[in-house]
């Protein structure tokens, strides 16, 4: 049975694709006999012509972009979209796109239409036609749902539960074209509402333009008795098209947390719509016994009415500037000479679309004027778009005298006034000096090119003819030579002159000093003593040198009078200075030594004499490097 | 006297450390003179391919003769003032105000006192298209500083080791003898030194850093940011000098002397190393 059942579903499998093989080859038959008539018929014409809609479905009052694309050709007629009961279809711009793929040039044209519904209901847009070389060529149509919105203002509050209420507003429904208005969208969230993550979200302003820089306060409000923290963001606007103008409704998103309990969440954090909440956290979110549900509240869309500007005592050379500007005038100098520049500013400044303000012209007889791009500044001040536009002229005379600069003046349309008027800046006067006549160097070159300056100058001054050697190739090689020596050879003289000084100044000075340092040489000079004391068989007279030879020494080392310094004193002051006890018994030993020397006829002869200046030398050595005694 | 000495000592020694850089940068900018080619030789090459490009130029074949300008100053030969004189004057006749400009500026940092190119790059900026505006402070500036326009590197440096010299003589007879001609004198020499070794330091950095830069083609956009997406603030012609003040890969943010930053292509600038 199962065998049977096995078989019965792979026949049924085999001719379902057997089934659809045969579908595919009917398909790929009739591809084949209609694909070369198709493409004739494309051939034949050239043309194809595509709609497309931004969006199918829409709400009242919203604007959406409708493309008609013509491919194949660059050379055909604009196309001609019917007009269709209900909806306004305006021309807003046109492209062109050239692709060369596969060496081959395929161009496309795109004209871009903003349709815009005048009440709701499903409509039908199309075919756009469009004609080259008598044939017509006809698109296909597309569908557009256009839907109520949302009711916003007092109604939204009723749909959002009433803790949010939404309104838009403009600051003048009936400008004119160019004028600046404020669409102001305000929003109010009643106290203690746990709101959070609010964004808001403009309609498409196609017949507005706009500098992009918005404003933002906050401030409370009772409303119905209730305390409404408010929100309003102000966008400057400026209508570029005359007529009625529609402004779709503004959307606010955001989340509201539907909880009894919800004062826990009563933070300022959790006020901020447009802050993520820090109890959005996750972590947050399993301690919350409510439920965020997310919320959108509309605006009731706006209508205006844009009035066009008066053709009456319309001024020459007037671009569209709408607004209320001044302008000033400045020259960076009053004098200049023929040939070189000053800059003339002009500064306008003032409220409106300063971008659309035409540039002033200038001209002026023998004076050429150079004109640069204008640097444009523009911010939001009170909701008010302020600007200023600054532009440098650089003015060259051409000629000498006193230049006088006209008036410069820039027109525009007051719509608080209803009139065109016009800022201007200026007169100005320029004196126009002589040129600088050049000072030539004696004649390096004769040639044609050598005109003395000034005015008359017409070329530069000739070549030179010999390469040099200038200033600083003779220079160079001296200090190359020098640099050496150059830098460190007066620093280590006036560091070795300064030693010197410092020292002789010390030894002046210092009586301490001066005596340890010379120590040794009043040591020397008694040992000086005894050898000649000594040839002259002077035997006291050489005990007596010896021993002053140390007193002496170590009176000066020590610092201490010299004169009645007997062994005992000695021996107390270098017991005070921790001098070895080997060295000191040896000296005491030594001057002991000496005074009985002086007295003892015992002692006396060359060899007893010889062997204690020895000593006394020997003494002194030691003394020199026994570290207790050095300062 | 100790009161005295201490500051002048410390003055020497601030001296010494205040020229360490210049020296070396300078030593190395003059070269051993083991590395360099024979001056007579090179002098002799220098002299023979000066004179062919002369030639050219008075011929009327500029092109050629620029060439062979820019062939001497390129290689290790000697660069004199007058070869980039001559080679701005070639360049002025191929219309080619902003090379010209860059070459009478090389010419100057040689022989910043030569009239014949000061005359010749104020008449070539007088036909450029942009006119800048200097800000007067500049122009007080370089008044007050003359004695840095006026000189070049080298001349700036022997200044200073004159002066060097002079303060050390001073300071050391300051030492050996109270007198207040002596310590005036000290003090004179001094200030020379710091100025004159200050002047020094400044070539030797705008050497090794140049800045200077010149449009070196018809017309260049200056953009506000390092790229061609970036807004065109405006447009600068052939020959309109600025200063550079940094780089990205391929742009240089400028600075004009009236103040305008902006960001131009470096292929359409040419620094005045």
């Amino acid at each position: 049975m199962s065998e049977k059942f096995r078989f019965l579903k792979f026949l049924v499998a085999v001719t379902r694709h057997m089934m659809w093989k045969g579908v595919a080859f009917v398909l790929l038959l009739a591809m084949s006999v209609s694909a070369p008539a198709a493409l004739a018929a494309t051939s034949q014409s050239g043309l194809s012509v595509e709609l497309e809609l931004s969006k199918t479905q829409v709400e009242l009052g919203e604007p959406v972009a409708l493309k008609v694309s013509i491919s194949g050709s660059s050379d055909s007629a604009e196309p001609v979209v019917p007009d269709v009961d209900g909806l306004q279809i305006t021309l807003q711009g046109r492209a062109q796109s050239v692709q060369i793929v596969n060496m081959e040039v395929k161009t496309s044209r795109i004209f871009t239409y903003v349709v815009t519904a005048r009440r709701k209901g499903e409509f039908t847009i199309g075919p756009a036609e469009v004609t080259r070389k008598g044939q017509t060529i006809k698109s296909d149509t597309v569908r557009l749902v256009v839907a109520e919105p949302p009711r916003s203002q007092p109604t939204a509050t009723t749909q959002q539960g009433g803790n949010v209420i939404v309104e838009a507003s403009v600051t003048n429904a009936n400008p004119y074209v160019g004028q600046q208005i404020t669409l102001l969208f305000r929003f109010a969230r009643k106290a203690g509402a746990s709101i959070g993550n609010g964004s808001y979200e403009l309609p498409s302003l196609y017949n507005f333009w706009s500098e992009g820089i918005e404003s933002r306060r906050e401030y409370a409000q009772r409303i119905r008795d209730s305390d409404y923290i408010v929100t309003e963001v102000a966008v400057p606007i400026f209508p570029i098209t005359e007529g009625d103008i529609d402004i779709g409704a503004i959307a606010l998103r955001y989340d509201e947390l539907v909880d009894s309990s919800h004062s826990r969440f009563d933070s300022p954090l959790l006020n901020d719509p447009f802050a993520r909440s820090f109890f959005d956290d996750d972590f947050f979110k399993i301690f919350r016994s409510g439920e965020v549900v997310k919320k959108t509240a509309y605006t009731a869309p706006i209508r205006i009415h844009v009035r066009p500007l008066p053709d009456e005592k319309r001024p020459n050379g007037f671009k569209g500037g709408v607004g209320n500007f001044t302008m000033t005038g400045r020259l960076s100098g009053n004098e200049v000479k023929v040939g070189e520049s000053v800059t003339l500013t002009i500064t306008l400044s003032g409220e409106g679309n300063i971008r659309d303000m035409s540039d002033p012209k200038l001209e002026v007889e023998g004076v050429k004027v150079y004109s640069d791009t204008p640097s444009i500044n523009v911010k939001n001040y009170h909701d008010v778009i302020v600007g200023e536009k600054v532009y440098k002229l650089a003015i060259v005379p051409q000629r000498e005298g006193e230049i006088d600069i006209p008036k410069i003046s820039i027109s525009y349309f007051n719509p608080a006034t209803g009139r065109y008027e016009a800022a201007a800046a200026g007169p100005l006067t320029l004196k126009a000096l002589p040129a600088e006549r050049e000072v030539l160097t004696p004649p390096s070159a004769t040639g044609p090119e050598r005109v003395v300056g000034g005015q008359g100058r017409q070329d530069i001054l000739p070549i030179h003819e010999r390469v040099g050697p200038v200033a600083s190739n003779r220079v160079t090689p001296w200090l190359a030579a020098v640099w050496p020596i150059a830098y460190s050879l007066p620093l280590l003289a006036y560091a070795l002159c300064f030693v010197l000084v410092k020292r002789r100044e010390r030894l002046r000075t210092d009586t301490a000093y001066r005596r340890y340092k010379f120590a040794t040489r009043t040591a020397e000079s008694y040992i000086k003593d005894a050898h000649a004391a000594m040839a002259s068989k002077k035997w006291d007279e050489v005990f007596t040198k010896c021993s002053r030879a140390v007193t002496d020494y170590l009176a000066d080392k020590l610092n201490v009078p010299a004169s009645g310094l007997t062994p005992a004193d000695v021996k107390a002051e270098l017991s005070s200075r921790r001098v070895s006890e080997a060295l000191l018994k040896e000296t005491i030993e030594f001057l002991e030594a000496c005074d009985y020397g002086r007295f003892a006829s015992s002692r006396r002869g060359p060899k007893v004499a010889r062997e204690y200046i020895e000593r006394a030398q020997y003494l002194i050595d030691r003394f020199e490097e026994e570290e207790a005694i050095k300062q | 006297m100790r009161s005295f000495v201490r500051p002048i000592f410390l003055f020497a020694l601030f001296l010494f450390l205040l020229t360490t850089s210049p020296v070396v940068s300078t030593h190395e900018a003059y070269g051993s003179p083991d590395k360099q080619a024979s001056p007579a030789v090179r002098e002799h090459e220098v002299n023979n391919v000066f004179d062919i490009a002369n030639e050219e130029y008075k011929a009327g074949n500029f092109e050629d003769a620029a060439k062979l300008y820019e062939g001497l100053v390129s290689g290790p030969g000697l660069k004199t003032a007058d070869i980039y004189y001559n080679l701005g004057n070639a360049c002025f006749k191929l219309h080619k105000y902003g090379k010209a400009i860059a070459s009478y500026q090389r010419a100057l940092r040689l022989a910043p006192r030569e009239q014949d190119v000061l005359a010749n790059l104020r008449y070539v900026r007088s036909l450029t298209k942009d006119k800048i505006d200097r800000p007067r402070s500049t122009e007080m500036l370089q008044g007050l500083l003359f004695f840095h326009y006026a000189l070049n590197r080298p001349e700036s440096e022997a200044a200073f080791l004159a002066a060097y010299f002079a303060t050390a003589l001073f300071a050391i007879a300051c030492l050996f003898r109270k007198a207040k001609t002596l310590k005036w004198l000290t003090i004179a020499s001094l200030v020379l030194a710091l100025t004159f070794g200050a002047s020094t330091a400044m070539h030797a950095y705008r050497a090794a850093h140049p800045v200077d830069a010149v449009v070196s083609v018809e017309e260049t956009g200056v953009h506000t940011g390092p790229g061609d997406t970036y807004i065109l603030a405006f447009n600068l012609h052939d020959g309109a000098e600025f200063e550079v003040r940094s780089r990205v890969e391929g742009w240089l943010q400028v600075e004009l002397p009236d103040g305008r930053r902006g960001w131009v292509r470096d292929s359409h600038v040419e620094i005045i190393s």
